[in-house]
């Protein structure tokens, strides 16, 4: 069954590829045939088969079988057996921001009525020393906070080899023996208690599976940018996830975050060399995340996302350059997965994930190319033959501008139709009141239709462009993500994108001069180019998010009734707003904490 | 729950208790010249050495 439908979906893009080819083929060759017209159609072709991929996720998601829910055993059988480590990798973040998270997931914790099968661990990459002191001030409030028996760990590493993934190995290499599970978290991510003791029944009914994801809901949007990010996030993803939960079988993802592992099965399959040679394609592994997901598979073990979990949350960038630099850093992961797709003993879905990630931006570019080749096709396209047969009249090429339509109404249809269905089903099955009703979802999945497609071009270039970087042999590094956000101002945005507006222009002059005909096609790829520093910095505001918020779009449940888990991050936030009082009393509270003398021997940057 | 402080009092780290588990390092490449895929792109992956060795062939 499994492979069936992995067949019928590999073979319905297929298919579109070839209805694509074969409409590109007579409006390409309308003109006359020339080697340019084989490059548009292969272009064609490889980004069909790509958008259709897309399409075929989602069609899984809206029409498969219901997904029965997972067996699940009984926590109190399990007893310490199922103890786990709540690991929360901090590099140059927010502390206050990451541990009132902490605080808020123990307090949801000590509600279910299993606190005692969890400790809270926060392994610290952070290089600047004061974010590092900030790091150990509110640390103290945190382990102030945490009541037992839940404990909470902190500390730092001196190097910051593997980074993020040699992070989470330095943990379980000291101290996985203690936890048969870890519940591996971003600086970021907020989850319930319940869907945490969920995911350990889970894991406890079903011995071989190696690792849980969830779906997590991206949160606390500001911007209009944003709020479009989490309303797709809310809406549309979960559809799509379900969809790739019904083709990836025991072979499924791990997003990096806010999913349970078994130790185990993470120590004896995980652990992870630096690819040889130099970044960015050698070095360390970026994108450790989907190598390790295809690691666990090739010992078999089973990975799997429930996108029935609810109850986990994380936050999304709050604007177009906060979201460029992130998918810079992915897209290096993801193209360095061209050098493993080939590696020992990987299930073939695997494999294929690998092509996918890399798909995903060398897409980018095959679109630029597409409509590069397409501006210059008429300098390469040979002179018209008006009279083929001296017997016959004049004849005069024709422009397909009927077939070049419909290959645009079936491309668009292929991203836009999914989106469309998703929000007629919310009607259908009545999700939509969560979300506020159908007409404000209806609305919502327009509004975010349009401006998807007004972003997709300058989006296009920064993928582009990250391509072509890493081809070039340039290596992103590793910044810290700037999860705080910021409005950006129109002189910062004409900055980072007076390169995009430069390209909107060549892109438009050009086929004024050289293919008049492509002048008016061009427009909803050129014009938002052009406009990118005003549609960067206007989207970044708090008061465009205001906007959408006053006129009903882009609402979401979590907006609409704010989960548990929030209410008490928001509580933990006003109390350590607070000054504290007797704060030189607490930290000797802390210092006289008793020691048990099993401590390991510290490690940190201040002794190395 | 451990703690630790150093000698002035200021607390420096928490740590659980050890337990040490071995995560050995996974083989994840083929031995070069094996791969197919890294045959077909040995043109492009020969030209990604480093800027600094790349330089030192002009000298």
């Amino acid at each position: 069954m499994l492979a069936l439908r992995r067949t019928i979906s590999i073979l319905f893009a297929v298919f579109v590829a070839a209805i694509a080819s074969r409409l590109a083929m007579d409006v390409f060759f309308a003109d006359g045939t020339d080697w340019v017209d084989f490059v548009r159609i292969a272009l064609c072709a490889a980004t069909a088969a790509w958008i259709a991929w897309g399409a075929s996720l989602a069609l899984g998601g809206l029409f498969g079988a219901p997904i029965r829910t997972p067996p699940r055993a009984s926590l109190s059988e399990g007893g310490h057996a199922a103890r786990t480590a709540i690991l929360i990798p901090v590099y140059n973040e927010d502390p206050r921001a990451t541990f009132s998270s902490a605080a808020a997931m123990a307090e949801s914790l000590q509600a279910t009525g299993h606190a005692n099968l969890f400790d809270i661990a926060i392994l610290s990459d952070t290089r600047d020393p004061e974010i590092a002191a900030e790091e150990e001030e509110w640390f103290l409030r945190l382990h102030a906070e945490v009541a037992p028996p839940i404990g909470v760990f902190y500390r730092r590493r001196t190097d910051n080899s593997g980074k993020k993934a040699g992070n989470i190995g330095d943990f379980v290499r000291r101290h996985g023996a203690r936890y048969p599970y870890m519940l591996i978290l971003d600086a970021d991510s907020l989850m319930e208690g319940e869907t945490i003791v969920e995911m350990l029944r889970r894991m406890e009914a079903e011995p071989k599976l190696g690792l849980l994801q969830t779906l997590p809901k991206i949160v606390a949007a500001r911007s209009w940018f944003a709020r479009a990010l989490q309303f797709s996030a809310g809406l549309f993803s979960p559809i799509f996830t379900r969809g790739l939960a019904r083709m990836q079988g025991k072979e499924g993802p791990f997003w990096g975050h806010n999913a349970m592992v078994r130790t185990e099965a993470f120590a004896e399959s995980c652990g992870l060399p630096a690819l040889t040679g130099a970044p960015p394609f050698g070095g360390h592994i970026l994108s450790h995340d989907y190598v390790e997901a295809a690691l666990l598979a090739r010992k078999g073990w089973i990975v799997r996302v429930d996108a029935d979990l609810e109850g986990s949350f994380e936050e999304g960038p709050q604007n177009v350059i906060d979201y460029a630099k992130r998918d810079r850093r992915w897209c290096q992961g993801n193209l360095q997965h061209i050098r493993l797709i080939h590696g020992p003993g990987l299930k073939g879905w695997n494999r294929f994930t690998f092509v996918q990630g890399v798909m995903a931006y060398v897409s980018s570019p095959l679109w630029m190319a597409f409509i590069a080749a397409s501006i210059v096709a008429p300098l390469f396209a040979p002179p018209p033959e008006y009279f083929p047969s001296p017997y016959l009249p004049a004849i005069f090429p024709r422009a397909e501008t009927a077939l070049a339509v419909t290959l645009l109404v079936g491309v668009g249809g292929l991203l836009i139709g999914p989106k469309l269905l998703i929000a007629l089903r919310s009607g259908i099955t009545g999700e939509a009141r969560r979300f506020g009703g159908f007409i404000a979802v209806f609305a919502s999945t327009l509004a975010e239709i349009i401006w998807s497609s007004i972003l997709a071009p300058i989006t296009l270039m920064y993928q582009s462009r990250s391509v072509m970087q890493i081809l070039f042999g340039m290596d992103g590094g590793w910044p810290s993500s700037d999860r705080e956000g910021q409005t950006i101002g129109y002189g910062e945005a004409f900055k980072a994108s007076w390169w995009i507006v430069l390209t909107g222009i060549v892109m438009l002059s050009g086929a004024f001069i050289l293919a008049p005909a492509l002048f008016w096609w061009l427009t909803p790829i050129a014009v938002p180019q052009m406009l990118s520093p005003f549609l960067i910095a206007a989207s970044s505001s708090p008061a465009s998010g205001r906007i959408a918020a006053r006129c009903g779009l882009l609402l979401t449940p979590e907006e609409r009734e704010r989960p548990a888990v929030m209410r008490l991050r928001d509580a933990v936030l006003s109390r350590w707003r607070m000054p504290r009082v007797n704060e030189g009393d607490e930290r000797e509270d802390v210092a006289e904490v008793p020691q048990t003398g099993k401590a390991e021997p510290a490690y940190s940057a201040v002794q190395g | 729950m451990t703690s630790q402080s150093d000698g002035n009092k200021d607390m420096t780290r928490f740590l659980p208790v050890t337990a040490p588990l071995p995560m050995p390092d996974q083989m994840i490449e083929r031995p070069r010249r094996h791969g197919l895929v890294a045959f077909l792109l040995s043109p492009v992956l020969s030209w990604q050495r480093p800027r600094a060795a790349r330089s030192l062939f002009k000298g």
